[in-house]
């Protein structure tokens, strides 16, 4: 549920940390990953998704929101 | 000592960083005020328009766009009779002037030929809708507030009005990340933080699965609470139908496009509630109805598109997904189908009426009853049911008469002991290691609502939720964070506790049953005796109600 990130695309530029209305995203301790750090405050508004410049990032409906 | 200086000194102060936030802030910078913006997430995402906008609502200088004084009619009417005439009157005259400012800093609204794009009204009705590509108009504003000398806090929520006497000097205010405490001083305040979510149980569990944006937490009320500010109509909750477990607003483009409500027998519902309107019948009552054909096991509800021709369809479509970037994903995902499927609705959870009907009570200069504090936007009310424009234009408002207020304000001395004791009972959550947490506060806050202030009241159900709430605030002096995120939502969920109390207040002041407040003790309209505002605010600490007349 909430935004998976795949790390393979992620340049790390941390436009999804600085934007997030909901503080979802953290850095890793070693800050060589983003993490979705809190993801029970994501409001599935996707505009992670839509910033994010290499397309890292899919806003993944949880279950409970499905049709 | 750290307190005996503010952290930050300025004109204006700003909270809330939407719509209403940054054209207070903007303006007030045009008045050569000095300016500094709160924001809790960050300007360029947040709150209600974090997706941006596509439409916008105005009587604009257009063939086929109704005048100021239809504007004022046309929400009049959506605003269960409590609206302001003559505020919604400003709104629609003033819209366009606030669009064309935007274009100046890249927002483009107009075709090709340099028209602006209305989009058509439904039936006979004029438009007041005008149509642009705003995906990004939240970073359009951050762009402007930088250009134009704004300091912008971001990651910063406010905690407590710092008051000397019965002024406000300024606010007391934490980072959300590194838990920092900040004293800002200032000489005039703009509340601009949105209405309040998250106060009733959602309807799948997930706290933040909301019709409205779930950051946006009533933190404006309390601020507003501690100062004195009148606050009308909490009693007025939303009732909005949704999309069945994706928390969208739905009901106005599928009704706008021809969607008909279906119970889970086949039947149209509205024929039995209103066969004259059918759909088109006040909103308030087509949830109501839908509630009721749910309580009495005709459920699922739907929404039934199949009838409607395939560019109705497109459109519904397109409209959603400017209103929620992923909605596309809710329907793709189980191959929902507008042309073959039923679309499961249901009643979103409730919340105070954003959008200009709950809150803080303004002038025509977003001025509140408290000198000095202005408001504007989501957080204002007593306007009438105008959101998003009504944030742009009282916001715009507010910043001029926050700065005209802070060129004249006389000095207060800052209240060094009122700021330490600001500083602690902010950062207390964070030294506990026992104690309920704010997120365990907040469930328990959304369970009384949910149970006895909810669609339908009653006096006996008032009382019992006002004594749970009030017991509630016994648990506020344990109040644990373990983290600058906890401490944030530990605040958030003191001041759903605070407009939990101010909701069942207004109900149970309210005898009778009024748009979307419904007495089962009290079942019919009572225009002689409340046809008026319940007020609400704070008043050393407790709650005081009395009623208002509406305005002419």
């Amino acid at each position: 549920m909430a935004p998976r990130i795949d790390d393979t695309k992620c340049d790390l530029c941390r436009v999804c940390v600085e934007n997030c209305p909901g503080d979802v995203f953290g850095m890793s301790e070693q800050e060589d990953r983003v993490l979705v750090a809190r993801p029970v405050a994501c409001w599935h508004c996707g505009t992670c998704e839509v910033d994010c410049p290499t397309g890292a990032i899919y806003v993944e409906l949880p279950i409970m929101m499905l049709a | 000592m750290a307190e005996e200086q503010p952290d930050l000194s300025c004109d204006v102060l700003v909270i809330g960083g939407g719509l209403a936030g940054c054209m207070a802030a903007l303006h007030a910078r045009e008045k050569r005020a000095s300016v500094i913006l709160v924001e809790k997430s960050a300007v360029q995402r947040s709150g209600a328009a974090a997706s941006g906008l596509d439409h916008a609502r105005g009587a604009y200088p257009v063939e086929g766009c109704g005048t100021a004084d239809e504007f004022a009619e046309a929400f009049m009417r959506q605003s269960g009779g409590l609206g302001n005439r003559k505020l919604l009157r400003i709104i629609g005259e003033e819209m366009p002037e606030r669009m064309f400012y935007l274009e100046k800093y890249g927002l483009r609204i107009r075709d090709e030929n340099g028209g602006l794009l209305l989009q058509s009204g439904v039936g006979t009705q004029k438009s007041f809708i005008l149509s642009f590509q705003g995906e990004d108009l939240k970073k359009r504003f951050d762009q402007a507030l930088r250009e134009n000398g704004v300091t912008i806090l971001n990651r910063t929520m406010p905690a407590s009005l710092v008051m000397e006497g019965d002024r406000i000097a300024g606010v007391a205010a934490v980072n959300t990340r590194t838990a920092a405490f900040s004293a800002i001083r200032c000489k005039a305040l703009v509340l601009a933080s949105g209405g309040t979510n998250r106060l009733y149980q959602s309807a799948t569990g997930l706290p933040y699965n909301t019709t409205g944006c779930p950051y946006n937490t009533g933190d404006a009320y309390a601020l507003g609470y501690q100062a004195g500010a009148e606050m009308v109509n909490f009693e007025f909750t939303q009732l909005m139908l949704t999309l069945k477990n994706y928390s969208v607003p739905g009901y106005a483009g599928a009704i706008g496009v021809g969607a008909r409500v279906l119970n889970a027998l086949g039947e149209r519902i509205m024929e039995r509630y209103n066969p004259e309107m059918l759909e088109k019948s006040p909103r308030h009552l087509v949830s109501l109805a839908v509630h009721q054909e749910m309580l009495e096991g005709r459920g699922p509800c739907y929404f039934d598109f199949r009838h409607l021709p395939q560019d109705k369809l497109e459109h519904y479509r397109t409209g959603l997904q400017n209103e929620r970037a992923m909605i596309l994903r809710y329907f793709d995902e189980r191959g929902m189908d507008l042309r073959r499927d039923l679309v499961e609705i249901e009643l979103g959870e409730l919340a105070t009426q954003n959008g200009g009907v709950t809150g803080l009570l303004i002038d025509e200069n977003a001025a509140t009853s408290v000198p000095g504090l202005y408001a504007a936007g989501d957080c204002a009310g007593g306007v009438g049911y105008c959101a998003g424009s009504n944030a742009m234009v009282f916001g715009w408002r507010a910043g001029a008469s926050a700065a005209d207020y802070a060129s004249t304000a006389s000095d207060i001395s800052w209240p060094v002991e009122a700021v330490r004791q600001a500083r602690d009972t902010a950062q207390s959550p964070l030294g506990r290691t026992q104690g309920p947490t704010g997120r365990e506060l907040e469930a328990k806050v959304q369970k009384t609502m949910s149970d006895y202030v909810g669609v339908q009241r009653n006096g006996a159900g008032l009382s019992n939720a006002l004594r749970r709430l009030e017991n509630l605030k016994d648990c506020l002096v344990d109040l644990r964070a373990e983290s600058p995120q906890d401490l944030m939502v530990s605040l958030e969920a003191q001041n759903g506790l605070l407009v939990g109390e101010l909701v069942a207040r207004g109900a149970q002041e309210r005898t009778e049953s009024r748009w979307t407040h419904q007495r089962v003790d009290y079942p019919q309209p009572d225009d002689t005796n409340w046809k008026k505002y319940v007020v609400v605010t704070g008043r050393e600490g407790r709650t005081v109600v009395y009623t208002r007349e509406l305005p002419a």
